[in-house]
């Protein structure tokens, strides 16, 4: 199996979760790597991708795990980033014996938010309000919030990811009105992935170097 | 100066499928190369439906392969991102370059249906770009149209500095090669468009004078006309998600309700080996996983055999799907039905009888129908019909024919598959008499007719498992019948329609026919006037154009209908109808 890193920025954050996945199907048929096909009437490409972002988020750390037919992860990735349009450029690969199912297992995600920190301060039951489907929605969301930090002058948050799901765009609209920050949804970035390991949480490129101990990792 | 990306980017969130108006398509040509005329492509529908279409996406690629020339695209912001633009003083911008479209040299719409005439100048209005050409000046890039509806292009001429009838590969070119030269040496408009008038198939409205005609562009060279092999690989779902291949242009049918059949002679092919090539690439280029072939009527293309047998290999190998559109009755055979994996087949009988099939020309016989049951031997579960009501000398007995048509099938279908879950849908349109046909100077049925005939039939398909009826809307096919035949009164009228709230008329829940009908009455106009019959001596508004085809042809074919006389296809000997005058047909 092959794991792609790669980032969706750009124009391609306007680009639903459903339609990227027509995108992959096409990069890899331009890129002519074979790709193993489900086995149905109407057969499709088996890639499998880690948890879907938010519409207008964008990120540098997305995952998709295939598993790809005579090709060496170098060949791949090259190919990849020449048949993948701008805003959807692959930043590593890494080789595995099996699919990590990356959906099943990250646990949260660290976004940088294009506001200060300053004034800010979250509470441990922290609720957000925001409509879905038509209806407002109330929740505390404070245990999906696992922090929000400074860093080199920017302001990085990390949220509940996966089964267990907070969109990083309802609280950050939250923390917007609540605090009077500024804010545009696409200047949102995804920076990083974890997955929890015996109570620890990996970062997802350590966590899938760890998986194959020949590899460096560095591309 | 203001980044109109950044603004434009601002508002996404709050519309429905933002990526229609992001641009950044795989495939998008190189846009920072130093040009010396722009053009930005406007097509009057959402992205879904203008990404699809094939005439904007051959004249794009060919203005973008030009050193000197680039070209950008726009299309209609659905309802929710008008609003929103509106709000935030946004005007409309191309989607490659986020540039507004009143900075462009030339803008050009594609005018592909009747109904979407209010759409040109919603997107005028968004762009901050008036309406009129006379009140258009200097400042204001040159407005041009073309695409199918110019055959009459009358009822949308004043709003128009140009219209380009016919084919555009070559006009467009010519358009902007003219626009360069006149930038450099300081022309005007009018200089420009003086000169313009001289291009072949080229309508300057503001121009023309009685008594002049304009000649329909037509490319010669088909077989080497320049064809997109790296056509842009759309953003999202489009309605033709796929690899289209342009077969031939005319028709060699002649049915006498066709404007495309005969608008697009002379018939012209591309060889098989030559879409082969071209077929490969493209599906090479974009990564599409289908491919359809797109001409007036496939199972008519010489080459067709030879083209399944070249391309099978391919497609097998890369798993890609090749869907053929648009089969007439006569031309199935399941050689070609087998080499799709599609589950339905689509054809159009048009009409219900042998008697008022040969009214309109339209060469199937029951026994051809019948042939369907191949369809079903290889596997077909699943029949689309077309038909039309309203046609000239229709009687109920030929709508009676129709649900006799799906009983046949059905009862074909259990006979061969013993099951009786055949899936049939009856589709209606309602006739309406287009111009450049035989059946140009025909009424329309009225309103209430039109109700009449689609209750009656769907009280005769409702006794019939497994049919699924629908039908056109009786008013917007009204409207569209008024402007397919209008004339320069309509202008006004589609402009107070515009104002006073129509836009997106193709779609029902958009379509206001009571402002409709205020904007015709307001400027002292009926519908009817546009629908009736038209006596065969009277000057028509588009007699100007030369498509071609003489105007006894239509009077000849039309006189044939009336007395049921068939004529045979183009391709069995050469009818006479003149289009050769302008290019020798290729089936000659």
């Amino acid at each position: 199996m092959l794991v792609l890193k790669y980032e969706k920025t750009g124009a391609t954050r306007f680009i639903s979760h459903i339609d990227i996945l027509h995108h992959f199907s096409r990069i890899m048929r331009r890129a002519n790597i074979s790709v193993e096909f489900s086995n149905g009437f109407n057969p499709h490409m088996l890639i499998y991708f880690s948890p879907p972002l938010a519409l207008g988020v964008g990120s540098v750390a997305e995952y998709v795990t295939t598993e790809a037919k005579n090709i060496t992860a170098e060949e791949f990735i090259s190919r990849f980033n020449v048949a993948a349009p701008d805003g959807l450029q692959a930043s590593a690969v890494f080789e595995l014996e099996k699919d990590p199912k990356l959906q099943g297992i990250v646990v949260c995600a660290d976004y940088i938010l294009p506001f200060s920190l300053d004034g800010i301060e979250l509470g441990e039951h922290y609720t957000i309000t925001y409509s879905k489907k038509g209806e407002e929605v109330t929740e505390d969301v404070g245990d999906k919030i696992f922090g929000i930090w400074e860093k080199n002058g920017q302001t990085f948050i990390r949220v509940a990811s996966g089964n267990n799901n907070l969109r990083v765009d309802r609280v950050a609209n939250q923390i917007a009105k609540d605090f009077n920050k500024e804010l545009v949804i696409p200047k949102i970035l995804k920076v990083a992935q974890y997955v929890k390991i015996e109570n620890e949480l990996i970062e997802v490129d350590e966590y899938l170097r760890g998986k194959n101990k020949n590899w460096d990792g560095k591309r | 100066m203001t980044n109109f990306r950044d603004r434009l980017n601002a508002l996404l969130l709050d519309v429905e499928k933002p990526a229609r108006y992001t641009g950044g398509e795989f495939n998008t040509p190189n846009m920072n190369k130093p040009v010396k005329a722009n053009f930005c492509f406007c097509f009057p529908d959402i992205y879904e439906i203008g990404m699809s279409n094939l005439g904007l996406q051959i004249l794009y690629d060919i203005v973008n392969k030009h050193p000197d020339y680039r070209a950008e695209r726009c299309y209609a912001p659905w309802v929710d991102m008008a609003d929103v633009m509106r709000k935030a003083d946004l005007p409309l911008l191309s989607l490659e370059t986020a540039t507004p479209l009143r900075d462009f040299d030339v803008i050009g719409f594609s005018v592909q249906f009747e109904l979407l005439y209010t759409n040109v100048l919603y997107m005028l209005d968004l762009a901050g770009i008036p309406f009129w050409s006379k009140d258009r000046d200097e400042s204001f890039p040159l407005v041009i149209a073309g695409g199918p509806c110019a055959v009459n292009p009358e009822p949308f001429a004043d709003f128009f500095d140009a219209i380009v009838i016919g084919e555009g590969e070559e006009a467009d070119l010519a358009i902007l090669e003219l626009v360069a030269e006149g930038k450099e040496k300081h022309w005007t408009k009018q200089e420009v468009l003086a000169r313009a008038k001289a291009i072949d198939g080229v309508y300057v409205p503001s121009m023309f004078e009685k008594g002049e005609s304009v000649k329909k562009a037509v490319i010669l060279d088909f077989e080497n006309a320049s064809y997109p092999e790296h056509p842009l690989v759309p953003n999202i779902n489009i309605i033709h998600d796929r690899a289209t291949l342009e077969l031939y242009r005319g028709c060699a049918s002649g049915c006498r309700f066709c404007q495309a059949g005969f608008y697009y002679r002379p018939i012209r092919e591309r060889s098989a080996k030559r879409v082969c090539e071209l077929g490969r690439a493209i599906l090479d280029s974009t990564g599409f996983d289908e491919i359809s072939l797109c001409s007036l009527s496939t199972g008519d293309y010489t080459g067709l055999s030879d083209l399944i047998d070249e391309m099978t290999p391919y497609i097998n190998e890369h798993i890609v799907n090749l869907s053929l559109p648009s089969l007439r009755l006569n031309s199935f055979d399941s050689k070609f039905a087998q080499s799709s994996r599609r589950s339905s087949l689509t054809f159009a009988p048009e009409a219900g009888t042998q008697r008022l099939r040969n009214v309109i020309n339209k060469n199937i016989s029951d026994k051809d129908i019948e042939n369907i049951g191949e369809a079903f031997r290889v596997g077909y579960d699943s029949v689309k019909l077309y038909f039309m009501i309203g046609l000239p000398t229709e009687t109920d007995e030929d709508l009676a024919g129709i649900a006799e048509i799906c009983k046949t099938l059905r009862e074909l279908y259990i006979s061969i598959r013993h099951k009786k879950f055949i899936n049939i849908s009856v589709s209606c349109a309602v006739f309406i008499p287009k111009p450049s046909t035989p059946f140009q100077w025909e009424p329309q049925i009225d309103i209430p007719e039109m109700l009449r005939k689609q209750s009656y039939l769907r009280g005769l398909l409702r006794n019939i498992k497994g049919v699924n009826f629908s039908w056109h809307g009786a008013e917007s096919s009204r409207l569209e019948g008024a402007f397919a035949r209008g004339d320069r009164k309509l202008a006004k009228v589609i402009e107070r329609a515009y104002k006073s709230g129509c836009r997106f008329d193709s779609w029902s829940e958009h379509f206001k026919w009571d402002l409709w009908q205020k904007s015709f009455e307001q400027e002292g106009l009926t519908m009817d006037e546009y629908v009736n019959g038209v006596p065969v001596e009277q000057d028509l508004p588009w007699d100007f154009i030369n498509t071609g085809v003489d105007k006894s042809y239509f009077v000849k074919e039309r006189e044939n209908a009336y007395k049921g006389i068939t004529t045979k296809s183009c391709r069995e000997s050469c009818n006479g109808c003149g289009a050769n005058k302008l290019g020798r047909c290729t089936i000659c």
